[in-house]
């Protein structure tokens, strides 16, 4: 009894995406008798396979942030892996895993800040004396996160990789033009303006 | 405090060997750089990032406000 009103409702659900397909078509044809049509509607099933077709655009966007993230990260860890093998080091890719996600600290605060700030005061700013003042503090905080940032990234590789000064500079130097050289691509391919990384 | 305790600071400690840069001067600047930024950096750090921001905004002649407004756009 189950299973038989288990397939009905399947079947009511495939029907009405079918409708909704239909519908889509005739709306570009026919607008006028199609939307009457639409207006008397009762199944709400249609609904629920437009807003899923809706949602699906933002699941999209939101998988292709994840995915860029991901992707620098991973390489990330595998530059950092090939780098401490070229040094001749015993490399640990679980110190290199902490070590770099523990970098990550300061570029998720600025993120996060700078989500807060975009619907707290939206850009763009003004020349007025507040918004240079917001400015400066702004610009100054995004600095100051940066060389933490550097710092972090510089322990990160000086630790799990064991390295001396020079080593860690060289490699160091090294990740930042291949960050700004896959960041570069992401930009122009419009999978982000600043990389999470 | 026991031994073991101190064994184990002592092996963190040495994690890596001491950073050497060859030259007795360009040690003695990076110990006194780097011990400054190994406890609260930002001490340093935001002055620093003002300093700059306010000298390469003079030096340069651009617009904070403009930097301020792409980097908010940016994330």
């Amino acid at each position: 009894m189950a299973s038989k009103r288990r397939s009905s409702t399947f079947s009511s659900a495939i029907a009405s995406l079918l409708i909704v397909l239909r519908r889509s078509i005739l709306l570009i044809f026919t607008p006028y008798k199609t939307m009457r049509k639409i207006s008397i509607e009762t199944d709400y099933m249609q609904l629920f396979w437009i807003g899923l077709f809706v949602l699906l655009y933002f699941l999209i966007v939101g998988i292709a942030k994840i995915l860029t993230f991901l992707v620098l990260f991973a390489g990330t860890i595998a530059i950092m892996y090939a780098v401490g093998r070229g040094w001749k080091k015993v490399v640990k890719v679980s110190s290199i895993l902490f070590a770099f996600c523990y970098s990550l600290l300061p570029t998720a605060i600025w993120f996060y800040l700078s989500l807060a700030l975009f619907y707290l005061l939206p850009p763009p700013r003004t020349p007025s004396l507040q918004g240079k003042i917001f400015s400066v503090l702004y610009v100054s905080f995004s600095l100051s996160l940066l060389f933490w940032k550097l710092i972090l990234t510089y322990l990160a590789i000086r630790f799990s990789l064991k390295l001396g000064f020079y080593s860690s500079m060289f490699t160091l130097i090294f990740y930042i033009l291949c960050i700004i050289t896959i960041s570069y691509f992401g930009f122009t391919l419009g999978l982000s303006k600043v990389p999470f990384i | 405090m026991n031994i073991s305790y101190l064994k184990n600071k002592y092996h963190e400690a040495f994690i890596v060997d001491p950073s050497d840069l060859g030259n007795p001067t360009l040690n003695k600047i990076y110990k006194r750089v780097s011990g400054n930024l190994k406890t609260m950096p930002f001490a340093y750090l935001v002055p620093v990032s003002i300093a700059i921001i306010f000298f390469v905004s003079l030096l340069f002649k651009f617009s904070i406000v403009r930097i301020a407004t792409l980097l908010q756009n940016g994330f």
